[in-house]
């Protein structure tokens, strides 16, 4: 406890923000509320300045995995390591975390000045060199304008930005967010997620970052840890769950997916009938060759055609840009197909087309039990 | 197919609570020795209406008072001025705070402090001023209760606005209007068959709280020299201190019991800010009074 | 309102073209109302006006009336001589002793309130939070005579607890404790203070936000540092604006001390009662409503410094 904190001490005073990065590490660590597991036994480590994006639904036991990093949260059992220290028994004020809640976290009491000063404050470092820090933390989030406006006197987005400034003017090793953008509204989010990854990558610390929004996790991560029922689903980089989801619920979970039924030619090739042929990767949930299955494909991976004789009925188009995204039916299931904005013309809402496999599926399931 | 789960954001959950960490002990010990300060006097009188200074249990205290020709006549005042009290604030409060809350919500906020200025001053002081401006008033006015009516309605204002107002906001009341109109009604009839009867409990709680106000209010009625319920009450304190407790117990709890039902139904009624309902309203002198001070 | 005489027209009706409730209502102005109160505003007053006009009349001006009164002589001229009465001798030791009484009971309370709401706040269960925030309600409601003989019962000559008290060998009033003193209404007092300060605190303690700690802890502060630089600063102004609220209403109450002394206890209320119902203000009516305007003048620091505290915290409230 002792060197950790003298660690600490140390890691304030240095002055270059520059290859702060350290590993982290949880070991099993378990959670329950009750009878309520919040987390079972998760296991995870991320590299030195390394990105990770923990995703899941709300209770999948992200935010309580965060807390418990940080040292809010007590856990049951299991080990938490930061740059292969042993922290787990360590209370949050003495592990060198920064961490940005989802909102309010800023002493409503405090300038922004003196909010990113405090954790400075309680290390005992001198007023001079507190000041100049806080300068330059706000300088680097843009807010040196704001600096002694109070927090009610700001805006959402700005208020974010300066508890940012305020977790990383410690030096902390590792940084927590969760789910800092959820209150903001679309533009500012899109806006401040792009600074916080500009920023990640210039300070290069590692970074824990909670959401349940699949586009923030996608654009953000270097790796994505999927999260469901206090479990690890999936931890990859955000290709490999896009493409290559573990498990049935990543495939749902993150982006669109159309559901066919079929059947597996061979180890290696589904069929779906008036579709076509999709490539697909053996995994747990494959059933055996020769027998029906679901076959899980990505709207990408087709392209539609207009046919008069297709079994497909356009019931919806959606213009996104450079894609355009077209809703069809087939009784009453529906898929969806995303196609270049040139192909707009093929189709017509009421028109009759067919689908082509073009990709691979990402996914290959037994079929569901009704 | 799932595409983006739109969850709500897990709540952290806020309030004081996990903030402060307060010992199971120390939460025991506080709220057991002042809820002992707020007992002992409640047994105390008990015992004593019962015992008197004597031994045994007997209830002459209670049977002596109410064979007193005096404390029926002193009870009727009371409620008396407590009926005039009631029906000038009704008369007075509810076309006030409709209107308000109709035509003019911009001075809701001014018309809430004016309401809490009779907390500022004290009611000694008013009675002085009554005594000092009024007292070359004909005798109908200042040689007989009707007086102690008139400021009764000042002196309960606090309490009483707030519940009235409270209750009125619930009501949206330019929506009510508006379809009454769009349906044919004039306005006397929206009041009379839309409004009125919506706002029953409000109505209900203005009558409560200023009736129990009016029975036990002490400073103006002696000072101005009406025997009121309270002051009767006094007065053979000064004799006769069992039957005096024993009556003091009765009416704490007849206040109470209201009171308590009062604060039950409107702090469940007007939610968020005003926590503990109408009577908390009163007890919180808002910074608008001071503003009003300044 | 600081209006040049040049713009003074545009300010107007600007000012007044909608109403604006941080304005003065009626400023008095050369213009007089009509151009001020324009047809719309004046509509909108008239609702209100019976209630205005009731306050004016059965509140401010007895209000003002006594100030006035002070003074006055009895000629009707003007002059500062009740005042000097009123500061003197037993009057100047009964201010005294009312804002003694009014500070320490006042004090307790707030001590007393506070650590009643901390641990109402903390406890897990809803039903005690519930069944103490309206007893609370109730208890601070509950003044006045009743609650004056509820304490004789109890801690007077004869009251349960002095009997107690005597039975271990400790009788107070052989100890120099008397109910019927300014240290026995201080007791008494409590019993609708304490209340009223449960009251008050508990929504500013039910605002501390659990991400303030948080946060504070993950930046490495201790809870004692937490306290001294987060949760104490904010809890503070409320803590001190409750305080004064407190003052004010024990400084004002008149009917607990008058049935418990029988009018005898020399705090200011007590001094102006007896002038008025000793028939003495016949005489001595303008010493009364300087007594009176004295009060007012106390009341009127307290709420001038509560103001104080209260723009001091509107900084960061919002």
């Amino acid at each position: 406890m002792e060197s950790s904190k003298t660690a600490v001490k140390a890691e304030v005073g240095q002055g270059d923000g520059k290859g702060q990065g350290v590993s982290v590490r949880l070991s099993n660590v378990k959670r329950a509320y009750g009878s309520v597991l919040a987390l079972a036994g998760l296991s995870l480590e991320a590299e030195p300045g390394e990105f990770v994006v923990m995703l899941g639904p709300s209770g999948c036991g992200k935010t309580t995995a965060l807390r418990a990093l940080a040292g809010l949260e007590p856990i049951d059992s299991g080990s938490v390591y930061v740059g292969g220290k042993d922290v787990t028994r360590l209370p949050a004020s003495k592990r060198s975390i920064g961490m940005v809640f989802q909102s309010y976290s800023l002493f409503p009491n405090m300038t922004s000045l003196s909010n990113v000063e405090f954790g400075l404050k309680v290390r005992g470092i001198s007023a001079t060199e507190r000041r100049r820090r806080a300068h330059e933390m706000l300088e680097m989030v843009g807010l040196i304008e704001q600096a002694d406006r109070y927090p009610h006197q700001m805006s959402g987005g700005q208020q974010q930005r300066v508890a940012l400034a305020r977790a990383l003017a410690i030096k902390p090793e590792v940084l927590l967010l969760d789910e800092p953008l959820s209150a903001l509204d679309a533009k500012v989010r899109a806006n401040l997620r792009e600074q916080i990854k500009q920023l990640q990558r210039e300070v290069g610390i590692t970074t824990f970052f909670v959401t349940h929004d699949q586009e923030e996790a996608l654009s953000l991560a270097d790796r994505i840890a999927v999260m469901n029922n206090g479990n690890l689903e999936q931890f990859g980089t955000p290709t490999e769950v896009y493409s290559a989801p573990a498990t049935d619920f990543v495939a749902s979970f993150v982006g669109n997916v159309n559901v066919f039924e079929g059947t597996l030619l061979d180890k290696e090739t589904a069929v779906v009938p008036g579709v076509g042929n999709f490539p697909y990767r053996q995994s747990e949930e494959t059933p055996t060759p020769g027998g029906s299955a679901e076959i899980l494909v990505r709207p990408e991976a087709m392209t539609i055609r207009a046919d008069s004789d297709g079994e497909y009925l356009v019931t919806d188009v959606t213009f996104l840009g450079s894609n355009v995204k077209i809703k069809v039916e087939r009784g009453d299931t529906s898929f969806i197909v995303i196609q270049g904005s040139s192909d707009l013309d093929i189709v017509s809402l009421g028109s009759k087309v067919s689908l082509e496999a073009k990709g691979s599926a990402i996914l290959v399931r037994r079929k569901a039990h009704l | 197919m799932a595409s983006v789960i739109g969850a709500p954001a897990p709540s952290t959950g806020g309030g004081g609570g996990n903030v402060l960490k307060v010992g199971k002990v120390f939460r025991s010990v506080v709220l057991g020795v002042v809820g002992l300060f707020f007992l002992v006097p409640i047994v105390s009188s008990a015992r004593f209406s019962f015992t008197g200074t004597t031994r045994g249990i007997s209830f002459s205290a209670y049977s002596k008072l109410l064979s007193d020709p005096q404390f029926w006549s002193t009870l009727f005042l009371s409620a008396k001025i407590g009926l005039g009290t009631v029906l000038l604030t009704l008369l007075l409060l509810i076309p006030t705070t409709v209107w308000v809350h109709w035509k003019a919500p911009k001075i809701r906020r001014v018309m809430e402090a004016l309401s809490l200025l009779p907390l500022v001053i004290p009611s000694v002081v008013i009675t002085l001023g009554v005594i000092t401006s009024f007292g070359s008033l004909p005798n109908i006015i200042m040689g007989t209760p009707v007086i102690l009516a008139l400021e009764y309605v000042i002196l309960a204002l606090p309490y009483t606005y707030r519940t009235l107002d409270s209750a009125v906001q619930a009501l949206d009341i330019k929506t009510l209007v508006e379809a009454g109109q769009s349906l044919g009604a004039s306005l006397r009839k929206i009041l009379w068959w839309v409004l009125l009867p919506n706002l029953r409990s409000g109505v209900l709680g203005v009558v409560v709280l200023a009736f129990a106000f009016c029975l036990g209010e002490f400073a103006v009625a002696s000072l101005l020299s009406f025997t009121t319920f309270a002051v009767y009450l006094v007065q053979i304190g000064q004799t006769q201190a069992s039957e005096a407790i024993a009556f003091s117990l009765i009416a704490l709890l007849f206040t109470w019991i209201p009171l308590s039902v009062v604060t039950v139904v409107f702090s469940r009624r007007s939610g968020r800010r005003k926590k503990g309902g109408a009577l908390l309203a009163a007890a919180q002198l808002t910074s608008e009074v001071v503003d009003l001070a300044e | 309102m600081a209006v040049s005489p040049a713009n003074k027209t545009d300010r107007f009706a600007e000012g007044f073209g909608g109403v604006n409730a941080s304005e003065p209502l009626l400023e008095p102005s050369k213009g007089g109302f009509v151009r001020v109160l324009r047809y719309g505003t004046w509509r909108r007053f008239m609702g209100v006006m019976p209630f205005l006009l009731y306050l004016g009349v059965f509140l401010l001006i007895p209000a003002l009336s006594v100030v006035v009164d002070a003074f006055r002589a009895d000629n009707g001229s003007f002059t500062l001589s009740n005042f000097s009465v009123g500061f003197s001798g037993v009057y100047f030791e009964s201010f005294k002793n009312s804002i003694q009484l009014s500070f320490f009971s006042a004090v307790i309370a707030t001590v007393v309130g506070l650590l009643v709401a901390l641990a109402i706040v903390a406890s897990p269960g809803r039903t005690l939070r519930a069944v103490v925030t309206a007893g609370s309600g109730v208890f601070a409601n509950t003044g006045g005579v009743p609650l004056a003989f509820s304490f004789i019962a109890t801690l007077g000559n004869f009251g349960l607890v002095t009997e107690l008290m005597t039975k271990i060998g400790f009788n107070p009033y052989n100890h120099g404790f008397s109910l019927y003193s300014v240290l026995g209404l201080t007791v008494v007092y409590e019993y609708f203070l304490i209340p009223l300060m449960v009251l008050i605190m508990i929504p500013p303690i039910d605002a501390l936000r659990k991400e303030w700690v948080d946060a504070a802890s993950s930046l490495g502060a201790s809870r004692v540092q937490f306290w001294r630089y987060v949760g104490g600063p904010l809890l503070a102004p409320p803590l001190l604006a409750g305080f004064l609220v407190l003052f004010t209403d024990a400084f004002a109450a008149y009917a607990t001390a008058a049935a418990l002394t029988s009018g005898t206890i020399p705090i200011v209320p007590i001094q102006i009662g007896s002038l008025i119902s000793g028939n003495v203000l016949v005489g001595h009516a303008h010493l009364g409503n300087a007594l009176g305007a004295g009060m007012i003048g106390v009341v009127l620091v307290a709420a001038l410094m509560y103001g104080l505290v209260q723009r001091r915290a509107s900084r960061w409230l919002r």
